[in-house]
């Protein structure tokens, strides 16, 4: 490699700064984003309007919120399936303790959390100390965890909750913006500041890029990982319960096959399935893209089956172009 | 028929503003084996790329066999019959030899079936023809780095190669496996195949080259015959400098103060018996030894990446227990491996990340959020100190030459200030220039109280930075010797001495 002679030029300093923003992973995808946005607008009038807008951050807040989490752990270099399911066991076990046992909410939010970050250890706990691939450790446990789901439900949805505040934290609305906006935002913001602010972000990237040379480093690259697990199963658990706040009712059979729109929406925003390269700003991004093509599609009424082909198009095309424009900018 | 297999006529190679090759001529005599050297950066490995067709010349010539060629593609050079034996050798852990051997567009055989029996006796055949014996059917999970190699080496005789480039091919072998390379580079000279060679290691390009040609800073500087060429001449014409290993005159080191000492440790699998050593404060011990002596294993029980059957770890006197690299840092012991690709560099992360990756305790506030100005701080502090040549701290490390990308990762530790600083090969796979600049550097270190054990595999180098030496063989000390009594026979007595 020629070596780069130390670039001396302070005057284009603002101009670079521009440079450096066109150069980051995340501006293609911000570019694809506008793309899709600018097709809807041109095909549908009702697309481009402040409701329509908002209502389109609530559809894709459950799937924004996991892939926060899912992009942390990718980044480590792990999986997690089992999101899919969480994301109905989690609001289910929080909907039973209060309907069934009568405990209080505070209480079955408190056991709720704890259920969550313990369904994250078991995944990392499995998946580290056996040695086992992550992505079979959590194809087992998404089928385990469904399974009590059911079990426990008998496969009926749960509702009925009375009115309580917790559910207007978590699914009312403020400013006529649902909750579940707020949440997303929230849960983006301090996803980037762990990712990629905090001391654990920089470990989540050392342990996925080069594990090896992480440990050497002196980062417990087992213990970084867990975190990673611990993250899914938590943000699978956040969207889950606001979605049950939201709607008044959890089905058992909720968020089957999601887990892999978590995934591409992260690789849509630049996550490398290899591990070491990931950007919560870009599984925002990606989550977004995501979101207005479904909501588009529907305003101009486009079937369910179509639909469904168009989004897996739409992934893939996306990822292409992402690749793409993050090769030419590294040679 | 033309004298030259291949002559290259002004190429030049840009790679945005920087020029990589400025106007290179020179050929190749056909059957000869000619020596290609320079410092990093000086155009070798754009040579390589351009002669096997991964990238192309901007401007310039190529005349092949006589005819004239563009190469476009690594399949089309390959059709003419040029082979590159790369660095890191491109192979399939999973297959046989034979099968190695023979991958490719059209495996022999007919239809969907690969004719096995073919393939063994012809990878036998190749291997007679080289003079050397390997089992064809011999898993490559199994097979030691030279033997990878050499079925590289084969393979490329069997697609009927006239032009071989092997570009460093003897970093990752042993001294008895560099010899059997020796014979088979002998061996494709008899039988008419010319042959590139680019190595580090002038003694090694003294010995295989017919002629050595020399490359600095994309320029052709010219070319010596074997017979009238010398180290000194080499490395004058690569640097267009003087340079020496320079002897350390003063010895920083106080026997008062220990700062190591490691008692008995032994882990026998991976063959460490019985290792006794004690570092003082300020002190440069150098560790000396073959490739496979246990010397990097050594290192790597002290800092807790493996643990040892048993043995005893003293800090400054204290008895400590280290479990993991993390430990080590906590009782003040960093570690510079020696495999900068696999253990030490993060690709995809930026310079900045890179430095201080070990040191992220001290950079954290107390919210856990890592402040990115003690960072900058730092980061700027080492570039200026350890003069690493880099566009911005936020480039991609990838990026950096081999030498600056080794000058981060010692940042990355002096960063840390560890007491003890263990230093495994640290100016391997590093230009001449740069390799003066990092010895410079250790001593300083050990003038600041850095305690530090070098391990490094050139003899010259530990002779001239060490106060002390320490040899290993076979997963044992076989010899201590003073900075003053220590001399190259020596040395090599001991790190060939069987235990």
């Amino acid at each position: 490699m020629p070596e780069i002679s130390a670039q001396a030029n302070s005057n284009s300093n603002e101009n670079s700064k521009l440079k450096e923003i066109i150069k980051r992973r995340e501006f293609g995808v911000f570019i694809a984003l506008l793309v899709v946005m600018g097709i809807f607008a041109i095909l549908s009038e009702n697309f481009l309007n402040y409701s329509n807008l908002i209502s389109v951050l609530r559809q894709t807040a459950v799937l924004g919120i996991m892939a926060v989490g899912m992009t942390m752990l990718i980044t480590s270099n792990e999986f997690d399936l089992s999101v899919g399911s969480i994301y109905a066991l989690s609001p289910v076990f929080f909907g039973l303790l209060i309907k069934n046992y009568g405990t209080n909410i505070w209480v079955s939010l408190t056991a709720t959390i704890a259920l969550a970050i313990l369904l994250g250890m078991a995944n990392g706990l499995i998946t580290l100390k056996m040695g086992i691939p992550s992505f079979i450790t959590t194809l087992g446990t998404q089928m385990l965890f469904r399974g009590v789901t059911l079990m426990a439900t008998n496969g009926w949805p749960v509702s009925g909750i009375p009115d309580n505040f917790l559910f207007s934290i978590l699914g009312g609305d403020l400013f006529g913006i649902s909750s579940q906006v707020y949440w997303f935002v929230l849960i983006v913001i301090v996803g980037y500041f762990i990712l990629q602010r905090s001391k654990l972000g920089y470990k989540i990237y050392a342990t996925g890029g080069n594990r090896e040379a992480a440990e050497l480093s002196g980062v417990n690259t087992l213990k970084t990982k867990l975190y990673g697990f611990i993250f899914t199963a938590l943000t699978a658990t956040i969207a889950g319960l606001t979605s049950f706040a939201y709607l008044g009712s959890v089905s058992p059979t909720q968020g089957t096959g999601l887990e892999l729109e978590v995934i591409a929406a992260s690789v849509i925003g630049g996550t490398a399935l290899s591990g070491g390269t990931g950007s919560i700003l870009g599984a925002f991004l990606g989550a977004s893209i995501m979101g207005v093509v479904r909501n588009g599609l529907g305003l101009l009424g486009i079937g369910a089956y179509v639909k469904q082909a168009l989004i897996g198009l739409i992934i893939v095309i996306a990822v292409i172009i992402n690749v793409q424009y993050g090769n030419k900018n590294e040679s | 028929m033309a004298d030259n297999i291949i002559e290259f006529k002004n190429i030049s190679k840009h790679f945005g503003g920087t020029t990589a090759l400025n106007q290179v001529s020179f050929e190749v005599e056909k059957g000869s084996v000619v020596g290609l050297v320079g410092e990093n950066g000086a155009g070798k490995s754009t040579l390589v790329r351009i002669t096997g067709g991964v990238i192309s010349p901007d401007e310039g010539k190529i005349i092949y066999d006589g005819q004239e060629v563009s190469i476009d593609s690594p399949n089309h050079a390959e059709e003419i019959g040029i082979s590159i034996v790369h660095q890191e050798l491109p192979i399939c852990e999973n297959l046989t030899v034979a099968q190695n051997i023979f991958l490719g567009a059209d495996l022999p055989g007919k239809g969907m079936f690969p004719d096995r029996k073919y393939m063994y006796n012809k990878s036998l055949e190749l291997f007679e023809d080289l003079d050397i014996y390997l089992d064809p059917n011999k898993p490559v999970s199994q097979c030691s780095m030279g033997e990878r190699q050499l079925i590289i080496i084969a393979s490329a005789i069997s697609k009927n190669s006239d032009l071989i480039l092997m570009d460093e091919p003897t970093t990752a072998l042993s001294p008895s496996e560099v010899k059997v390379l020796y014979e088979v580079i002998e061996n494709l000279k008899e039988n008419g195949i010319s042959i590139i060679f680019i190595s580090h290691r002038l003694n090694e390009i003294l010995k295989v080259s017919d002629k050595i040609h020399v490359l600095k800073d994309g320029s052709y500087v010219g070319n010596l015959d074997q017979d009238e060429a010398n180290e000194d001449q080499i490395t004058n014409m690569m640097v267009g400098r003087e340079i020496k290993i320079k002897e350390r005159e003063e010895n920083y080191s106080n026997p008062d103060k220990i700062a190591l000492e490691v008692k008995n440790l032994s882990h026998s699998k991976l063959g460490l018996n019985n290792i006794n050593l004690k570092l003082h404060k300020g002190e440069i011990l150098g560790i000396a030894g073959l490739r496979g002596a246990g010397r990097s294993e050594l290192a790597r029980n002290i800092i807790g990446n493996f643990k040892p059957d048993s043995g005893e770890i003293y800090v400054k006197g204290n008895k400590v227990e280290i479990n993991s690299p993390r430990d080590a840092i906590d009782n003040g012991i960093g570690y510079l491996p020696e495999d900068r690709g696999e253990l030490g560099l993060f690709e995809q992360l930026d310079v900045r990340s890179n430095m201080n990756i070990a040191n992220l305790d001290a950079l954290t506030t107390k919210s856990g959020l890592v402040n990115r100005k003690k960072m900058t701080e730092i980061t700027k502090k080492y570039e200026k100190d350890l003069e690493i040549k880099m566009r911005s701290i936020t480039q991609n490390i990838d990026s950096l030459s081999g030498g600056n990308q080794q000058k981060v990762l010692i940042g990355r530790w002096l960063a840390v200030q560890p007491d003890v600083l263990i230093m495994d090969e640290p100016t391997r796979g590093i230009d001449v220039g740069t390799k003066s600049e990092i010895r410079d550097l250790i001593t300083d270190l050990s003038k600041e109280g850095f305690s530090i054990i070098m391990i490094s595999s050139e003899m010259l180098e530990v002779m001239a930075v060490a106060d002390r030496i320490l040899v290993m063989s076979q997963g044992e000390l076989t010899g201590e010797f003073s900075h003053k009594e220590a001399t190259e026979n020596k040395i090599m007595k001991a790190a060939i001495q069987e235990n």
